[in-house]
């Protein structure tokens, strides 16, 4: 008899708890989390910290850890919001914690950690990923989990093209990227009598490679009217031992302008490559990866110097903008070298999440929402001077600058109205460097 | 430039071979499968970097420390590593040795940074050999040439020298060669030594050339073990053939039927091979 | 020479030796005899090191020897040539007799070695440069004995040599072996064919399921009752 009493008394227990536990499941309205203002926020950041790009990986968790600092720590120099005081004033000074996670440059355990993440850490947005790749499958848990995410640096168009309601980006995509290159082109020809016509894409076999080159492939068609032609695609595994074949390729077909979607270690490889296969053309232009990085004039010296890329910040705006230059100050010091855009990128993908949980005055993930598509963000170290997220999430103040190499420094010479540099149209002979 | 094409990926082929050879002694001598063996490449490349970078010493002459230092590495490890699972269950041997190369690769990262690193001032940097039509990096020459030395070299120590024979012995059968005197644990030692040293001077070799990164060894590790397949476990002639048809596939494959092919093919022939003869091609 | 005493002896625990002694002195020519699965092989890879003996002693000129690794047991002058031959099939002929010469540290003491064991046999230096395995069953025996000549030893112990060979075979390679004890080579050998061993042996053992049964001259064991009866046939 006692023993029965005490099973129905365990089942109704285990019963009660399970009506009351249950808030789960997509098809629902995410509960809102209504806790007395909590002491810490946490924010996950899935990064590469190891694996192929764990260079930059761990230069963006430097950016991030800065994020954290100028959030939680009263810091009135810096015209920055949320600089001035310490944590999040609308949030009776809780602090942030950015808590990071290790992706691999393996989308499938971006999957998890995102999971890991918002289960375990209960997180309430996520920050990430650099790969494309990574990004894409971390921001279909947080679409799941109902969790807002905001993608710093990933620059594949395809991520604001899935419809999802969470997901917000930071960075230009590489459709607006495109375009920018091809209207940097037109430029070149126009002002400078540079003769470009014949454009060959290089890039990674990955999403972010992948998708750069449908972007192309889309927008030569607009373009062919000025006189460009895709004339080669060279499509290259992730993990390579060497680049011959690639650059004999390359060398075969004599293309003018070289669009190039690569990371740090394989640009590399190329830029010795065209050196030592005497491939010249006369201009190259780089989506987001290995040139934006500045192990990239480390590693190559004065062979880096004609090479083009669209760039959220260079350093020769330091002198320009106030915010930034401080922001880069406490970055250098961390990480021993300029902050870049990618890496700013996803500063800002930090300083933004905090500022829209601050502007919800809630940790609710629907206020966060709600704040992130509607309110306009300061954004005083980007060119832009703002960020606001359009009804895809992509940001629509993508206001990138193309920037040249030009004696090691990264020269901004277009648009015009915000050039440090002219461009120089045309690369000379290697052994002429 | 189907000259061009061909001759890169000969270059290529007799440095994939070297790789390939230390990992068929290991193989086909003690039947221990090594997945540390990139990871072994990997420091000797690091340990060019760090010889360069800190005492201004050439890969090329730093050469002989490299080789050295693995040899010792790769001695080492098989005393305290392998030694010790040798009467567990075959599984364990591998496992052990896939555990010291997540060991070895993460240390590396933490000591070291991830950044690429690349030397750029070495004896043969940014030189080059042009002749019919064909342009070769002096690196990659140097580094081919190297390799081919490096491996005749181990072929004569094998076949001619009293420990090469001891070795041969003992692969063929271990309890025999005891009755003739040989210590089979020193020639485990001196086998897994002296596959250290042939990754020991190819990640020399490759230094003036190639990034150095925790990861670098991962790639031409694979690619090695393709290679030994094809070329049957223990026989070094078949790892140099081996090693000279893999980077001719990789290099004709890629250049005729799409540079993001190249390593597929590889992969493919290594299917083939051992479908239709598991022995690999020159196997014994 | 060579002292064994209550030697214990087996695999994986299993005892097939239970209390063998016998010795063998500088000059023999010393026969074990026994049937199949007696444990004749056993005693020797006792001797030689590759296994370890269970109890009792193993002496050699005096010092003992017994759980000493194999390849030092080698050193101290003992040449065991195994049962089945194990040549290195692989490997030329040359080699594998220079192989048997691994522990001889001067060049010229093993080009001298060389040079007699071909005088001794001289089927093999005309297959010098051949693998081994493509030798007949009886010229692999040879290279086997040869082998273990190639070091010099203090003491031949040779297993089953007749084993798997035509009857003309395996009276040219006793002959052999006499030949080698009358140079003056100490010879232990361990043979199923009772009648010819007991015939060139000087001493002989009887080894039956893992005991010595009885010993004595090869012309008194050959006369002795038991030995008759059991293993002659008569």
């Amino acid at each position: 008899m006692k023993r029965r009493l005490v099973v129905i008394l365990l089942a109704s227990v285990l019963v009660l708890s399970l009506i009351a536990g249950c808030s789960g499941g997509s098809q629902q309205q995410a509960a809102p989390k209504e806790e007395p203002k909590p002491q810490t926020i946490k924010i996950g950041a899935i990064l590469p910290l190891t694996g192929s790009a764990a260079s930059t990986g761990v230069k963006l968790k430097y950016a991030i850890e800065v994020a954290q600092e100028i959030i939680n720590n009263p810091h009135p120099e810096i015209n920055l919001p949320l600089a001035k005081d310490a944590g999040l004033p609308n949030l009776k000074g809780a602090k942030v914690e950015f808590v990071f996670a290790d992706h691999q440059a393996n989308p499938e355990v971006a999957k998890s950690e995102a999971e890991r993440l918002i289960q375990n850490e209960k997180v309430v947005g996520l920050i990430g990923c650099y790969h494309s790749s990574a990004t894409k499958p971390a921001s279909q848990v947080a679409e799941r989990f109902q969790i807002p995410f905001v993608a710093g640096s990933s620059s594949s168009a395809a991520l604001t093209e899935r419809g999802l309601k969470w997901f917000t980006r930071i960075a230009p995509n590489d459709d607006m990227e495109t375009k920018f290159f091809f209207d940097y082109l037109k430029y070149l020809n126009e002002k400078f009598n540079a003769g470009i016509k014949t454009v060959a894409v290089v890039y990674i076999d990955n999403e972010y490679g992948v998708h750069a080159f449908q972007m192309v492939d889309k927008w030569i068609k607009e373009y062919e009217k000025d006189g460009f032609k895709v004339v080669l695609d060279v499509k290259y595994p992730t993990n390579v031992s060497n680049v011959d074949t690639e650059v004999q390729k390359i060398k075969q077909a004599k293309p003018d302008a070289i669009f190039h979607a690569s990371y740090i270690g394989d640009m590399t490889q190329f830029v010795k490559k065209y050196k030592e296969l005497g491939v010249v053309p006369k201009a190259v232009l780089c989506y987001c990866g290995g040139f934006q990085d500045p192990q990239f004039v480390v590693n190559l010296g004065k062979d880096a110097d004609y090479f083009s890329g669209s760039n959220a910040c260079t350093s020769t705006l330091f002198g320009k903008m106030d915010a930034l230059n401080k922001i880069n100050e406490l970055y250098k010091k961390k990480s021993g070298v300029d902050i870049d855009g990618p890496t700013l990128e996803d500063f800002a993908s930090a300083m933004v999440i905090a500022d829209a949980i601050n502007q919800a005055g809630s940790t609710d993930p629907n206020k966060i929402l709600d704040a992130l598509k509607t309110k306009t963000f300061d954004a005083p170290y980007f060119v832009s001077g703002k960020i606001k997220f359009g009804p895809t999430g992509q940001n629509d103040f993508s206001a990138s600058v193309m920037v040249q190499l030009q004696n090691g420094k990264y020269e901004a010479v277009w648009p015009e109205q915000f050039k440090t540099a002219d461009p120089k149209p045309a690369f000379p002979k290697w052994e002429a460097r | 430039m189907l000259a061009q094409v061909i001759a890169s990926g000969i270059l290529m082929g007799f440095i994939y071979a070297l790789v390939a050879i230390g990992l068929t002694l290991t193989w086909g001598v003690m039947d221990i499968i090594n997945f540390a063996h990139g990871e072994f490449l990997m420091l000797s490349m690091y340990s060019a970097f760090w010889m360069y970078t800190l005492f201004r010493t050439d890969p090329l002459l730093s050469l002989p420390l490299e080789a050295l230092l693995i040899f010792v590495l790769g001695y080492v490890t098989y005393k305290i590593v392998i030694k010790r699972v040798a009467d567990a269950p075959g599984l364990t041997a591998l496992l052990a040795t896939f555990g010291l190369s997540l060991v070895l690769r993460n240390l590396a990262q933490f000591l070291w940074t991830p950044n690429y690193r690349f030397l750029n001032q070495t004896l043969v940097t940014d030189k080059k050999l042009a002749f019919a039509g064909i342009v070769l990096g002096l690196p990659q020459v140097v580094a081919s040439v190297g390799s081919v030395i490096m491996t005749l070299a181990v072929f004569y120590f094998v076949q001619r020298t009293r420990m090469g024979r001891a070795i041969q012995a003992t692969a063929l059968d271990k309890a025999t060669a005891k009755l003739m005197g040989i210590n089979t644990e020193l020639v485990y030692g001196v086998t897994f030594g002296l596959s250290g040293a042939c990754v020991g001077v190819a990640g020399a070799l490759m230094s003036t050339f190639y990034p150095i990164h925790p990861e670098s060894g991962a790639l031409y590790s694979l690619l090695a073990f393709v290679i030994v397949a094809l070329g049957g476990f223990g026989n070094i002639k078949g790892a140099l053939q081996g090693g000279i048809i893999i980077g001719l596939a990789e290099a004709l494959g890629g250049y005729f039927l799409g540079t993001q092919f190249k390593y597929a093919i590889v992969f493919l022939i290594y299917l083939l091979v051992i479908q239709l003869r598991p022995q690999g091609l020159f196997g014994w | 020479m060579l002292r064994v005493r209550n030697l214990k002896a087996g695999y994986d625990g299993v005892p097939v030796l239970f209390d063998v002694s016998f010795e063998v002195n500088e000059g023999e020519l010393v026969a074990i005899v026994g049937s199949n699965g007696a444990g004749k092989s056993t005693i020797l890879r006792t001797i030689s090191g590759l296994i370890k003996p269970m109890g009792g002693e193993i002496e050699f000129e005096g010092k003992r020897i017994d759980g000493q690794p194999a390849h030092l047991i080698v050193e101290q002058g003992i040449a065991h040539v195994p049962e089945g031959r194990h040549v290195f099939g692989k490997m030329t002929v040359k080699d594998n007799l220079l192989l048997g010469a691994h522990t001889v540290k001067s060049e010229k003491e093993v080009s001298a070695a060389l040079e007699d064991v071909y005088a001794l046999f001289p089927r093999l230096k005309e297959r010098e440069s051949q693998k081994a395995e493509t030798l007949s069953g009886g010229e692999q025996q040879m290279l086997a004995i040869a082998r273990g000549l190639m070091s010099r030893p203090k003491i031949l112990m040779v297993d089953e040599v007749s084993l798997g060979l035509m009857p003309i075979l395996v009276d040219k390679v006793f002959e052999t072996l006499k030949e080698i004890s009358k140079a003056g080579i100490t010879v232990l050998m361990v043979e199923q064919k009772v009648q010819d061993a007991l015939e060139m042996a000087d001493r002989g053992y009887v080894l039956q399921t893992g005991r010595i049964v009885a010993c004595g001259t090869g012309r008194e064991l050959l006369n002795n009752d038991l030995v008759k009866r059991a293993y002659l046939g008569i």
